[in-house]
């Protein structure tokens, strides 16, 4: 019963980290109809950026985490502004190409300036735990579920509150209605990339800590958060948060009942029956398949 | 047209000449050759292999070389990849003609190189490769100067199960060769010391291993062995400390890296692993080559940098005993090795496999002082 709970916590923190991913991914394809390869990029350099900034310049976390955050937003702006804004009107298959060539770039010249070599960043919120069934489990688990939920409760009174947030939502929606209203689309454009930018930043700073921060970092839960987006329906901000706590606890479960070995068999072939059942996902109605 | 010809059979002339000259070339100099990774993913290891056995050609040249004559040392890249090292093997053996071979480093390389011995019949000691694979493939021209996996996960079951009383050893290992073959060692060391193995894996890029952990607990084990490279190694050691798991912990020489104290946050101090070359170790021979070594290329000194050198003494010492540089001479003399005193103590070579027969080190991880710390040498 103790490992139950126990893997029932685990799954639901990493997928709540592939959800906030999953959620940037979902946004641009919403905003775009585009696939934007490049966003797991954001995971590892906001997860590099918090590591810098704590060890390099000995900044306390939370400074750390909104200046990495306001950081990574900016160069999700930038990649938006110098790049994909000459690639709006092109075919997605040459918009995914661009942003696999970017991506690839983006990794590469940090794998040069960061090195090729792992790093650990150690850092506990908190220390305390409670025990279930002979099995501890960490309070800690808990601050990351908490921070997550509430940067997505900020992005949900931003979308639902502010004029800027609403009007990001109708440029999503229709973007020539919108810009006919005199929504300026260009620059919901850069905040959609800005705003997805930072969520891709904050899985990645919850994460380094838990792992270990290296260039691989975005790759490694890049798959798993796409599957999430997927699954939850390509386009649904609330799917995608679902699809990746999914994920994260399917993930959790396999291993311990079925095989570690074949935790990521088990992800990807209860992606395919789940697609099979919902073509457009489990939480999408509308009637568009990806 | 005159000039042309002029110039052709000028040019013929240079090359013969120059062919003449390297085949003279042979007979005041013994050709070693050497393939390491010098460029590519495994670079690191490729230098300090290469660093050490041009330390070794070169001391040995200063006292007078082996037979008499000098030793060239050939160095040639196998950019960590299987099929370059078996090019790299046949030009220094087809064009080259060199009596020996040090490498490769990689075991997938090393395994190429092995077709190519077989060949031409070229005697190779591999300095680096520790797959069980190697001696086990029945090439007559191989030899190894690194203890292999199996026997280093032996000792490491025999240590737990006989001086800390483990009764159920949880290995986790890496989904790939190198995890696998560890894994199999403990098992059937396992069934001669008395130890129940229970094993759990993962992928070789997972970073999340708080499942595994809890299922090896759960299934009351009371000391855990990691089979993998040092990054998920020290992961799971941090994992196992936030999950408030104290037990005693072994793992692979795979952790051996200073970068596994700031990945775990200092928890792998006290981890016992096993390793061939202790940078402490007491012995003076040891402490005198690394003063040299570090002098020489101003570097720390490694295991890949202590092997490297070891491998060119094997083969020069067998090429002197053999009194000639005749393949099959020098090839049973390297495997007649015997207590050759070598940076990782007295080795000798298995005649009939040539596998690494030599005691087995262990150290204790310390993450006050950021070190190895030797405790004792173990034979199976």
């Amino acid at each position: 019963m103790g490992l139950f709970i126990l893997q029932i916590v685990n799954g639901l923190v990493i997928g709540m980290l592939y959800g906030l991913a999953a959620l940037g991914f979902s946004m641009i394809f919403k905003a775009l109809g585009y696939m934007n390869f490049a966003h797991a990029d954001t995971i590892m350099i906001g997860a590099i950026v918090y590591y810098l900034l704590i060890t390099a310049l000995n900044m306390p976390f939370y400074l750390a985490f909104f200046l990495a955050l306001i950081l990574t937003m900016g160069y999700g702006v930038f990649t938006e502004k110098i790049l994909f804004v000459r690639f709006r009107r092109t075919s997605p298959i040459t918009f995914m190409l661009v942003a696999m060539s970017l991506s690839t770039v983006v990794k590469n010249v940090t794998l040069l300036l960061f090195g090729p070599l792992p790093h650990g960043l150690s850092m506990n919120y908190t220390d305390a735990y409670f025990m279930v069934g002979g099995m501890k489990i960490s309070l800690n688990n808990f601050v990351i579920l908490g921070i997550a939920l509430l940067i997505l409760l900020i992005l949900q009174l931003f979308f639902t509150k502010t004029k800027f947030g609403l009007s990001i939502r109708m440029a999503q929606d229709d973007p020539d209605t919108a810009s006919v209203m005199g929504v300026n689309v260009l620059s919901t454009r850069a905040a959609t990339f800005g705003i997805s930018a930072g969520l891709g930043c904050v899985a990645g700073m919850l994460m380094g800590p838990m792992f270990s921060i290296s260039t691989e970092l975005g790759t490694q839960i890049s798959l798993k958060s796409f599957i999430s987006a997927v699954i939850g329906g390509l386009g649904n901000f609330v799917g995608s948060v679902c699809g990746g706590l999914i994920v994260g606890v399917v993930e959790s479960l396999g291993a311990t009942y079925v095989s570690s070995g074949y935790k990521d068999v088990i992800v990807y072939i209860a992606g395919i029956i789940v697609l099979g059942f919902f073509p457009y996902g489990i939480f999408r109605r509308v009637a568009t398949k990806h | 047209m005159k000039k042309t010809r002029i110039l052709a059979s000028v040019l013929a002339l240079a090359m013969a000449s120059s062919m003449l000259f390297t085949s003279c070339g042979g007979s005041d100099v013994i050709k070693i050759g050497a393939i390491d990774p010098l460029t590519g993913a495994q670079a690191v290891f490729g230098q300090d292999s290469i660093n050490g056995k041009k330390m070794a050609v070169e001391e040995i040249n200063a006292k007078g070389g082996v037979l008499g004559k000098k030793i060239e040392l050939i160095s040639e890249d196998d950019g960590a990849q299987a099929a370059q090292a078996a090019t790299v093997a046949t030009k220094l053996i087809t064009q080259d003609k060199v009596v020996a071979i040090a490498g490769a480093h990689g075991s997938s390389s090393t395994l190429a190189v092995m077709e190519v011995l077989n060949k031409y019949g070229v005697p190779c000691v591999t300095p680096g490769s520790s797959s069980p694979k190697i001696t086990s493939s029945g090439c007559e021209w191989i030899s190894r100067g690194i203890p292999d996996d199996r026997l280093q996960s032996k000792i490491l079951v025999k240590y737990a199960g006989e001086t800390d009383g483990v009764k159920k050893l949880g290995v986790l290992y890496s989904n790939d060769d190198y995890g696998k073959g560890g894994y199999d060692a403990a098992v059937l060391a396992g069934e001669e010391y008395g130890v129940e193995i229970v094993g759990e894996t993962f992928m070789s890029d997972d970073q999340n291993f708080t499942t595994q952990i809890s299922k090896l607990k759960d299934a009351g084990c009371d000391g855990v062995m990691f089979w993998c490279v040092y990054s998920p190694a020290s992961l799971i050691a941090k994992q196992m400390r936030d999950m408030g798991w104290d037990v005693k912990r072994y793992a692979s020489p795979g952790i051996n890296n200073p970068q596994a104290f700031e990945l775990s946050d200092g928890a792998i101090d006290g981890i016992i692993n096993t390793t061939g070359f202790v940078a402490a170790d007491p012995d003076e021979y040891v402490q005198d080559w690394i003063k040299r070594y570090e002098e020489k290329y101003g570097i720390e000194a490694s295991q890949t940098a202590a092997v490297g050198y070891d491998s060119i003494y094997l083969i020069a010492q067998a090429i002197e005993r053999a009194g000639s540089t005749d393949a099959k001479k020098v090839q049973q003399e390297i495997r007649s090795t015997k207590d050759f005193k070598s940076l990782k103590g007295m080795l000798t070579i298995n005649s009939e496999t040539g596998e690494y027969e030599c005691e087995v080190r262990l150290t204790k991880a310390n993450s006050a002082t950021k070190t190895f710390d030797y405790i004792a040498s173990y034979t199976a």
